[in-house]
C-alpha cells in the first residue's frame, strides 16, 4: 500500500508541478511590461518550439533609437498585409514625415496607431493574454519600447474554401450559397441577407485551448429576451478544452440529454438561417464549422424547407404533407407490419392477406427477426457507404442492392414483403428534410418494432403514445417542442399556417411564436382597403 | 411566455376534460340507459348531462374561491385541517380505486379482444407504466398530450358515427317520450354519475392560467362530452333497437364491429376503437395517478412530486388483478359509482361551498375587483 501510495503521490506531485504562465482556465498572465527586451524574453519563452510564428525585432525612426516588434502566425495572417500595411509604413514611412521619432517619443504609440497603419482595424491590448489571442487568432501585434501597451492590427488571411453549395440540404429553386468553415464568410452571408442595424452580431470565445470564435446573431427587437439571456447563461456555463464543431456547442446548451430528438436545428444554408432570424430565432454560428445552429427549435421546423416558401402554396403544402406522412411512415411501418402479421391477421383484408402469406412460405424465421435482419442490413449499407468515396460508395448499393433485394429473398432468407418494407422504411426516413431528425426517428423505429412484437397492435400504440408523451414533455429553451399543435396561446393561432400546409404567403402576416409578443406583423398591405 | 411552473391554457383543460369525461362509461352507456327508459334511453343523457351541469356549478363556485389552491389546501381552509386531511385521503383512496378497475376492465378487453394468449398482468403492467411516464412530467405536458390525443381519439368515433347513418331506423326509436317521471329522474340521476370526473376539477383548477375561469371549462367540455353520448346513444337505439341494445354487454363496441367503413383497408375496425380506447383510459388513469401523487406530496409536506407517483404504483396493481373476473370488477364500478361517486360529486363540494360561504373563508368576486 505504501509503495502504491507513494507512486500515485509523486505522479500527482508531477502532476502539480507548477506552471508559471498560463493560470487555471489556460490564461496567460504574464505581464506586460514597458521593457521591450523583458517582453521578447516572455513572448520567446511562451513561443517556444512553435516554428509557424513569426518574430522580428526592428528599429523605427531613421537614427534607429527606438526599437519595435512584431509578431504574427504565417499563413493565418496575410503576409502581404503586413508587408505593406504595417512593416513598409514603419520602416519606410515614418522616416519620412515631419516629427521625427525622437520628437514625439512620449506620445510615439498612438501616433504609431493613428498614423503608421494604413489598415482599419487597429487596437490597443495592455495584457500579454491578450498579446496572445490576437497572434494566434491571425492578427499581427506590434510592441514598442517603452510602453506597457501593444498594439493588435487585424491581418486575418487564413485559408479558407470560400462560399459553395451546400452539400446536405441541396434545392431544386432557392439560393445555392452554402456556409464555410469561416466565421467572419458566414456572418456576412447573413449580413447581406438582412440589411438591419438591428441585426446584431455578438461574438465571444469558448474553449479554454481552442479558442474558438462564436457568434451570436438576431434581430434585436424581434428576440425574445428571455431566451437570449438563457442563451448566453448557457455559452456561460462551461469550461471545455476545444469547441471543433457546432455539435459540440449544441450538446453543451441543448435541453435533454436523454432526448434522441435534436432539440437545436442546424443548417448549411444562409437563407434558412436568414429567416430564422426574421422569425425571432437566435443563430449560433461557430468558427470552423459549416453548420450552424438554429434555435429555439420545434419540431415543426424541421420539417420546413426554405424551398417551401420558395414555391407556390399548393405545391409546398402538398410536399409539406408528404413529410408528415414519411416521419410516420418512418417509424411505424415495420412495427405495424410485426403487429398485424403476428398477432391480427384477421384485421388484414383477406386477399392481400393469402398473397402475403404466399411471399411468407418457406422463410424459416419469425417476422420479427426478418425486420431486423433487413433493418440491420441496411444500417450496415447505409453506414458502408457514407465513407466510401463516391464511386466505391455505388458499387457498395449495387452489391448491396442485389445481395438483399433478390438473392435473399430468392434464397428463402426473407420474404419480399420484408424487403418492400424495409425499403419503404428507409426512403421515408430520408425523405424527412433534417438528417437529425430522421436518426431520431430512425431510432425509436426499433423501439416500436420491439413493444409491437411483444404486445401486438396493443404494444404498437403504446410505443405510439411513448413517442408522443416523450415530444410533449421536450421544450427547446422553453418553446414547446410540438408547438403549434400543443401548447399553442391563442395568440399564436396563426402558426398553424406554416405546419401541416404551407398556407399562401399573402395570409402569413404574423411571425410564429419565436418573436416577441409585441413584435408579430411582418406583412402587410400600404393600402389596406385593398384586398386580395 | 411559457412557464415552468405547470401552468396550463383553458383550453388545455377543457382539452382534457373532455377526455377523461368520455372514456369508458360511454361504451354501456346505450345499454344501462336502455335498460331503465327502453327506446327512450336517450333522454335520459340528456337529462343526466343537465344534472351534471348542476353539480359543475357547484364544484366551480367552490374552487373559484381559491383560486391557484387545490383540494387538499382548500379543504382545509374550510374544515380545519385534520378533516381536510381525512376528506383528501378518502378521495386519494378513491382514485386509486377507480384507476384500479378503469385498468382491469381495459385489460380484460383489450384480452379478449385482441391478445388472447398474453397474461393479463402483462397488459396492465405496460398500461400502467405508460400512465407512469406521463404523470412524471407534470401537468403541462399532460395537457400537451391531450391535445395531440384529442383529435386522433374523436375523428375515429365520429368517423365511426357518420358511418352508421345509414344503418339507422328511426321506428327503433319510436314511440318516443313513454318513460315515467320517476324512471326519468332516476336515469337521469344514474347518467349523471358517469360524469364523475368532474371532480378532477377541484385538483386541476390550481394549475390554469388565468383562474376562476372555471365555470366556462365546465360548461364547454360537458356541452361536447354530452353531445357526444348522445349522439352514441342515439345511433346505438336506432341501430340495434332498445331489445338489441339490451342483449349486447359493449354495445358501441357491436357498434363498431357491425358497420363497413367503405374502402377500408382494415378488415375489422378494432384497431379505431383500440385507439380510442387506449388514449381515453391512458387519459383518465394518468390523470388519477398524477393527482394521487399531488395529493400525498400535500399531504406528506414533500417538495418531490414526481417520485410519488411509483409508491402508488404496486396499490393499483394489486387492487386492480384482486376481482377474479370481469363481472367482479363491473359490480365494483357499479359499487363505487352509485355509492361513492355521489358523496364526491355532489355532497362534499356542495358542503364545502355552503360552509365556505357561512365562514366567509376564500376569496369573494367582490374582493377580486
Amino acid at each position: 500500500m505504501k509503495i502504491l501510495q507513494q507512486l500515485f503521490g509523486s505522479t500527482i506531485k508531477r502532476k502539480k508541478k507548477e506552471d508559471h504562465t498560463h493560470d487555471n482556465d489556460n490564461k496567460v498572465i504574464v505581464p506586460l511590461t514597458a521593457s521591450l527586451n523583458e517582453n521578447i524574453r516572455q513572448i520567446e519563452n511562451l513561443f517556444t518550439d512553435c516554428e509557424d510564428v513569426i518574430k522580428r525585432r526592428f528599429p523605427i525612426g531613421e537614427e534607429k533609437k527606438v526599437w519595435a516588434y512584431i509578431i504574427y502566425v504565417d499563413s493565418m495572417a496575410d503576409r502581404q498585409v503586413v508587408e505593406q500595411s504595417v512593416l513598409y509604413p514603419l520602416m519606410v514611412g515614418v522616416r519620412e514625415v515631419l516629427p521625427k521619432i525622437e520628437d514625439i517619443q512620449t506620445s510615439l504609440l498612438d501616433f504609431i496607431k493613428d498614423g503608421g497603419m494604413t489598415t482599419a482595424e487597429v487596437k490597443n491590448i495592455d495584457n500579454m493574454n491578450d498579446v496572445c489571442n490576437q497572434v494566434l487568432s491571425g492578427d499581427t501585434v506590434l510592441m514598442i519600447d517603452g510602453y506597457q501597451q501593444a498594439i493588435a492590427i487585424s491581418t486575418k488571411g487564413f485559408p479558407n474554401r470560400g462560399v459553395e453549395k451546400p452539400d446536405t440540404e441541396s434545392v431544386v429553386r432557392g439560393s445555392k450559397e452554402g456556409f464555410s468553415e469561416s466565421l467572419r464568410v458566414n456572418t456576412v452571408l447573413i449580413r447581406r441577407r438582412i440589411r438591419d442595424t438591428k441585426l446584431k452580431v455578438k461574438q465571444k470565445q469558448a474553449g479554454i485551448r481552442s479558442k474558438t470564435d462564436i457568434a451570436i446573431m438576431y434581430l434585436e427587437d424581434i428576440v425574445r429576451p428571455k431566451i437570449l439571456e438563457e442563451v448566453n447563461q448557457r455559452l456561460e456555463d462551461f469550461k471545455v478544452d476545444a469547441i471543433l464543431d457546432s455539435g459540440h456547442i449544441e450538446q453543451l446548451i441543448q435541453d435533454d440529454w436523454k432526448s434522441p430528438f435534436p432539440q437545436i436545428q442546424i443548417t448549411e444554408r444562409p437563407d434558412k438561417a436568414a429567416s430564422a432570424i426574421l422569425e425571432g430565432r437566435i443563430v449560433i454560428i461557430v468558427d470552423n464549422s459549416p453548420f450552424v445552429l438554429l434555435l429555439p427549435t420545434t419540431l415543426n421546423c424541421f420539417f420546413q424547407s426554405s424551398e417551401d416558401y420558395y414555391e407556390r402554396w399548393e405545391i409546398a403544402s402538398f410536399i409539406r404533407f408528404i413529410r408528415y406522412g414519411a416521419a410516420f411512415l418512418a417509424t411505424a411501418l415495420p412495427g405495424l407490419y410485426i403487429a398485424l402479421t403476428t398477432y391480427h391477421l384477421a384485421m388484414i383484408p383477406t386477399n392481400l392477406m393469402l398473397s402475403m402469406a404466399a411471399a411468407r412460405e418457406g422463410v424459416p424465421f419469425p417476422a420479427i427477426i426478418e425486420v431486423l435482419i433487413m433493418e440491420l442490413a441496411f444500417e450496415l449499407l447505409r453506414e458502408a457507404g457514407i465513407r466510401l468515396p463516391d464511386p466505391i460508395g455505388s458499387t457498395i448499393g449495387i452489391v448491396g442492392g442485389i445481395i438483399i433485394g433478390q438473392a435473399a429473398v430468392e434464397a428463402n432468407i426473407v420474404s419480399p414483403i420484408i424487403v418492400i418494407i424495409v425499403s419503404l422504411t428507409a426512403i421515408s426516413s430520408f425523405a424527412i428534410p433534417s438528417h437529425s431528425l430522421g436518426v431520431a426517428f430512425r431510432l425509436s423505429k426499433y423501439m416500436v418494432i420491439f413493444l409491437s412484437s411483444i404486445l401486438g397492435l396493443y404494444g404498437f400504440l403504446i410505443s405510439m403514445l411513448i413517442l408522443i408523451i416523450h415530444l410533449s414533455a421536450l421544450k427547446s429553451f422553453n418553446i414547446p417542442y410540438l408547438a403549434p399543435y400543443a401548447a399553442l396561446l391563442p395568440l399564436y393561432n396563426n402558426d398553424y399556417q406554416d405546419s401541416l400546409l404551407r398556407l399562401p404567403f399573402f395570409m402569413k402576416t404574423k411571425r410564429p411564436l419565436f418573436t416577441r409578443p409585441d413584435q408579430r406583423i411582418r406583412l402587410r398591405r400600404k393600402d389596406p382597403r385593398k384586398k386580395k | 411566455m411559457y412557464s415552468m411552473n405547470d401552468k396550463v391554457s383553458t383550453r388545455q383543460v377543457k382539452l382534457i376534460l373532455i377526455l377523461d369525461m368520455f372514456s369508458v362509461s360511454v361504451l354501456i352507456l346505450p345499454r344501462v340507459t336502455v335498460e331503465v327508459a327502453r327506446q327512450d334511453g336517450w333522454i335520459l343523457v340528456i337529462g343526466g348531462t343537465l344534472l351534471a351541469f348542476l353539480y359543475s356549478w357547484f364544484i366551480a363556485q367552490l374552487v373559484k374561491k381559491f383560486p391557484e389552491e387545490t383540494f387538499v389546501d382548500f379543504s382545509g381552509h374550510i374544515v380545519t385541517r385534520p378533516i381536510g386531511m381525512l376528506l383528501s385521503l378518502f378521495i386519494l383512496l378513491f382514485f386509486i380505486l377507480s384507476a384500479a378497475i378503469k385498468i382491469r376492465i381495459f385489460g380484460e378487453l383489450t384480452k379478449q379482444i385482441l391478445l388472447p394468449d398474453t397474461p393479463i398482468e402483462f397488459i396492465i403492467i405496460s398500461l400502467l407504466l405508460i400512465c407512469t411516464y406521463l404523470s412524471r412530467k407534470g401537468y403541462e405536458c399532460r395537457a400537451r398530450v391531450a391535445e395531440i390525443l384529442f383529435p386522433i381519439t374523436l375523428i375515429p368515433l365520429i368517423l365511426i358515427l357518420l358511418f352508421a347513418i345509414p344503418k339507422v331506423e328511426i321506428p327503433n326509436l319510436a314511440p318516443f317520450f313513454q318513460l315515467s317521471w320517476k324512471e326519468f329522474f332516476s336515469g337521469s340521476y344514474y347518467v349523471s354519475l358517469t360524469y364523475i370526473t368532474l371532480i378532477l376539477l377541484l385538483f386541476s383548477n390550481a394549475f390554469v392560467q388565468p383562474p376562476n375561469k372555471s365555470g366556462g371549462i365546465c360548461r364547454t367540455s360537458l356541452l361536447v362530452v354530452g353531445l357526444l353520448k348522445l349522439s352514441t346513444v342515439v345511433m346505438t337505439i336506432a341501430i340495434f333497437g332498445a331489445k338489441g341494445t339490451q342483449r349486447q354487454i359493449w354495445p358501441v363496441m357491436t357498434l363498431m364491429q357491425v358497420i363497413h367503413l367503405p374502402a377500408s383497408f382494415i378488415e375489422r375496425q378494432e384497431a379505431l376503437m383500440m385507439i380510442f380506447w387506449l388514449n381515453t383510459v391512458f387519459s383518465i388513469v394518468s390523470g388519477y395517478l398524477y393527482f394521487s401523487s399531488v395529493i400525498v406530496t400535500k399531504m406528506i409536506k414533500s417538495n418531490e412530486q414526481f417520485y410519488l407517483v411509483l409508491p402508488l404504483l404496486p396499490f393499483i396493481y394489486i387492487l386492480s388483478l384482486y376481482p377474479s373476473d370481469i363481472i367482479e370488477v363491473y359490480n365494483w364500478q357499479q359499487w363505487l359509482r352509485r355509492k361513492i361517486g355521489p358523496i364526491f360529486l355532489i355532497v362534499i363540494p356542495f358542503l364545502l361551498w355552503l360552509i365556505a360561504k357561512i365562514r366567509k373563508v376564500g376569496a369573494t368576486s367582490e374582493e377580486k375587483k
